[in-house]
Order: C-alpha cells, then sequence, then structure tokens
C-alpha cells in the first residue's frame, strides 16, 4: 500500500516537474521579450 | 488532540510539500528578478528541464540520509523505494535535456560553440562543457543499470553501496560544473547565490552522512554478550549498550548494524530486531547466512564492539494499536521481525487474539520451532506451521501459503485484524494477493522487504 502510494507521487512529482518546466520557459519568454 | 494516524498523515503531508518545494525553488527563484534575453521556448525548457533535474538528483542525497524525523511518518523503506523510482525519473529528466538541446534548437546549439571545443563523434563541435554532462549523464546511466541489476550482475552489496555513492557525488560535481560552465541563469546578479546555497547544503549533508553519523555511533557502542545458532543457519547476536542508554525501538522494527568496521567505513547492513521491544537494553538481532556478509555472522565473538543506525522502519504493531487482533504471516528468516512483536506482545500480557501462520521448507529448519511453540501459553495465539516439505506423519499444513488456507484461519470477517507479511517476494506478493482477494483492505496489509536494491 505504502509502495502504491510512493510509486503514485514518484510519477506525480515527475510529470509536475516537466509541468513547471514547460511553464518556466512560457513565462520566461514572455518577460524576456 | 490529533490521532496518531491523522499527526503521522499531517507529517507526511509537510514532508511531501518540502520536497516539492525544493524541486521546484530553483524555477520560481530563476523568473525573479533582472535575467538576460530570453532565447526561444524550447532552450528555456530544456534548461528548466536540467534545473529541476539537478536539484532532484541533490534531494536523492537527503532521501537517504536517514533523518529520523523525516522517515517516521512514511516508513525509510518506502522512502528508500521513492528514492529509487524517481531516479527513473531524474534520469528522465536530465537526459531530456540534450535531446531537445540537438533536436529541437540545432542552430542554437552551434552557436554555443566556442574557443574551447570537444568533437562529438567526428560530426559537430561542442563547447567545453559538454564533456562534464556528459560525464555526469554515463556516471547516472551506470547508477541506474547497477542498482536495478546489481543481483544479476553480481556486485556484492558492500561494493555496490560504496560505487553508487562515488558515482552519485561524481555526477552532481560534473553537473555543477556544466551549469557553471553554461552561466545564463547562473551568474546575473544575485542569483548568484542560488546553486552556491544548494551546493553548501548538499556538502552539510555529505559531512552530516560520513561524519557526524559514524561519529555519534562511534560514542555510542553495544557490546556483544551472546551469539546463538539458531535453526536453518541461523544466528542470533545478543548485545547490549556499552556506556550509554541504548536505544528504544518499535517491535518489528530494523536497524543498520555494522560488525567488522568502523562506523566511517559505511560498511553496515539492515536486519530486523528480534528481541522484545520492552527489554532495550538488551537488544538481538536474528541473521540468516544467505550472502557475503551474512556468511561471517557466526564468526561473531562475545565481547566484540558492534555499532547500530536505527531503529528504522513502520513495519510494527505499534502503529496499529487499536487492532482487535493480529495476524503475522511468516516464510523462513521472515519470522524475524514477527518474533520481536510476539515477543513483546508477551512481554505486554497482551491477551487479543494472534493469528500466525509460518512457512517454512521442511520441519528442521523452523528457526525459533521451540520458542513459538512455548508462545501459545503466554499469548491467546493460533499457530499455523505450513511446510513445503512436510515428513510422513505431519498433521498440519502442507505445500505454500494458499488463497484456500488463508480462508480457513482468518478471522470473521477478517477485516477485523491488521496483517503483517514478511518472507521471500514471490511468497509476499502472492500472499498480498490472496489477502487483497479475501477482503482485506490494503491499508490493513503491511510488508516487510529487505529488498532496497
Amino acid at each position: 500500500m505504502r509502495r502504491k502510494i510512493a510509486s503514485i507521487l514518484a510519477w506525480l512529482t515527475g510529470i509536475l516537474v516537466v509541468l513547471l518546466s514547460g511553464a518556466f520557459a512560457l513565462v520566461e519568454n514572455m518577460l524576456r521579450k | 488532540m490529533l490521532g496518531t494516524h491523522t499527526a503521522r498523515m499531517l507529517k507526511g503531508a509537510l514532508w511531501i510539500g518540502i520536497y516539492l518545494a525544493l524541486v521546484a525553488a530553483p524555477l520560481l527563484l530563476l523568473l525573479l528578478g533582472p535575467a538576460r534575453t530570453a532565447r526561444g521556448f524550447w532552450r528555456e525548457f530544456a534548461v528548466a528541464l536540467a534545473f529541476s533535474g539537478l536539484s532532484m538528483m541533490l534531494l536523492q542525497f537527503a532521501l537517504t540520509a536517514r533523518f529520523r524525523r523525516v522517515k517516521a511518518p512514511f516508513g525509510i523503506d518506502v522512502v528508500y523505494f521513492f528514492h529509487r523510482q524517481i531516479s527513473f525519473f531524474i534520469f528522465a529528466i536530465i537526459i531530456s535535456h540534450p535531446i531537445i538541446l540537438f533536436t529541437a534548437t540545432p542552430i542554437t546549439l552551434a552557436s554555443l560553440s566556442d574557443d574551447f571545443t570537444i568533437p562529438l563523434i567526428g560530426i559537430v563541435s561542442l563547447p567545453w562543457r559538454a564533456a562534464p554532462a556528459m560525464g555526469a549523464l554515463m556516471a547516472l546511466a551506470v547508477i541506474i543499470i547497477t542498482s536495478v541489476g546489481r543481483e544479476r550482475l553480481r556486485i556484492e552489496y558492500g561494493r555496490w553501496r560504496r560505487w553508487h555513492g562515488i558515482l552519485a557525488v561524481t555526477a552532481v560535481v560534473l553537473a555543477l560544473i556544466h551549469m557553471t560552465g553554461a552561466a545564463h541563469h547562473v551568474l546575473t546578479p544575485w542569483k548568484i547565490v542560488l546553486w552556491p546555497a544548494y551546493g553548501a547544503c548538499w556538502l552539510g549533508l555529505l559531512l552530516y552522512v560520513r561524519v557526524f553519523k559514524p561519529w555519534a555511533q562511534l560514542k555510542k557502542p553495544y557490546l556483544i554478550e551472546q551469539v546463538r545458532a539458531e535453526r536453518d543457519r541461523a544466528w542470533t547476536l545478543i548485545f547490549r549498550a556499552e556506556g550509554h542508554e541504548g536505544i528504544r525501538f518499535d517491535p518489528g522494527q530494523f536497524a543498520w548494524l555494522n560488525v567488522w568496521n568502523s562506523p566511517f567505513s559505511n560498511q553496515e547492513h539492515p536486519f530486523s530486531f528480534s528481541s522484545s521491544a520492552e527489554s532495550p537494553k538488551h537488544l538481538a538481532m536474528t541473521i540468516k547466512e544467505l550472502g557475503d556478509f551474512t556468511s561471517t555472522i557466526g564468526n561473531v565473538t562475545p565481547g566484540q564492539i558492534v555499532y547500530l543506525d536505527g531503529p528504522y522502519g513502520a513495519f510494527s504493531i505499534d502503529r496499529f494499536e487499536q487492532a482487535a487482533g493480529y495476524a503475522f504471516i511468516a516464510g523462513g528468516i521472515g519470522i524475524t521481525p514477527m518474533m520481536s512483536m510476539l515477543r513483546t506482545l508477551a512481554d505486554r500480557g497482551d491477551t487479543r487474539p494472534v493469528l500466525l501462520i509460518y512457512a517454512n521448507e521442511n520441519w528442521e529448519n523452523v528457526t525459533f520451532r521451540e520458542e513459538v511453540e512455548g508462545l501459545r501459553g503466554k499469548l491467546n495465539l493460533r499457530l499455523v506451521h505450513v511446510l513445503r516439505d512436510a515428513p510422513e506423519n505431519w498433521e498440519g499444513e502442507k505445500g505454500v501459503v494458499s488463497e484456500d488456507l488463508l480462508r480457513r484461519y482468518l478471522p470473521d470477517p477478517p477485516r477485523l485484524y491488521e496483517y503483517f507479511i514478511c518472507g521471500p517476494p514471490p511468497m509476499m506478493d502472492s500472499v498480498e494477493n490472496d489477502l487483497y482477494k479475501l477482503g482485506i483492505p490494503l491499508g490493513n496489509m503491511h510488508s516487510e522487504r529487505f529488498n532496497l536494491v
């Protein structure tokens, strides 16, 4: 059970990092034009 | 006042929040303040992935630093499991960085080259900083291959652990050199403090793990009082705290044991306590001869000094004090943490029903056979031996722990109990599945798996 939750958390963290990086790239380009 | 369970959940959520905040912090901080000109979406995306990947790499060290306060809400085994799972994502994120740069921004990449270039496969020239980047990637790849395939590659645990640490430090140092070389997000006025601060925290963490913790262990030695041979090539080490209070542990927990070396050597192995948590002055661990290190346990002599780092683990009846009863399902030496829980329940005079299903190859190899039988008189214990290779006159259960066998012994309704499972991995998998089919909620099943790597 705890391992399943840890596995889900790892997936969510991975997805979050990709989304955050995308958001960073968008904002960075908007801010620095 | 909050219940123990709720408090544990809240603490767990807090640590997860801190982890995610630390992963995201570099990106959020880099958005603040002035920066150089924008360089297009894909290049910034690739850089952002690398920054997040690097902060996750640094956090990998924190996950295995064994901060007891951090581990407590989850159990250390699951934190190590997360460390392992997230490493695949880290590798994917880090390798996406050059892939995106190579494929999405080839023109920009060409403009990156400066006077100090290195040839890559004779096709393109890259700036010098590509060399540490490739080194870091290779180190990460080796870390993952040797961790996933340690047993198949027949790498001894101690050697693997040593190289795991060396390669991880190498990967981080090379990645930091690469990032400093890129300079775009590093050398703008106040952002200059971000990565040195992360680096300083990381160095502090290394010092804590490699110097402070071993030093604390050195000051708290344990003296071996007795080495007892058990059935099935197992040995029980009985030791006491020498010149200090010792540790209090929850029954079922484990600790890292260092038998032959200085605590600074990092030559330690995790084992469950087999003694009662009610007698913390005299601790015991029962270890079966299974590998290079465990086959030396029989050579330990009374009077020898050993060192402990612990206790750790969430595999304990003390996390489920309100249970109506407990069911222990053990295979072979998986009985060790169960023995600690059974002995503790007996010492506490607990009258709740306890079911022990204990699977073994044959009757002669049943570790703690006599003592488990003796516990019937001290506990409200139903004991079920299951033998794969049963003698002719055997009237008990034969074969393996099956769904049918479990159905016959489980209480009605089965969800009344908390279930503890420890044994060989295939047995644990099948018992977990069978219990689930029999209606046991996942939250009532607790497994101890020592195959951290």
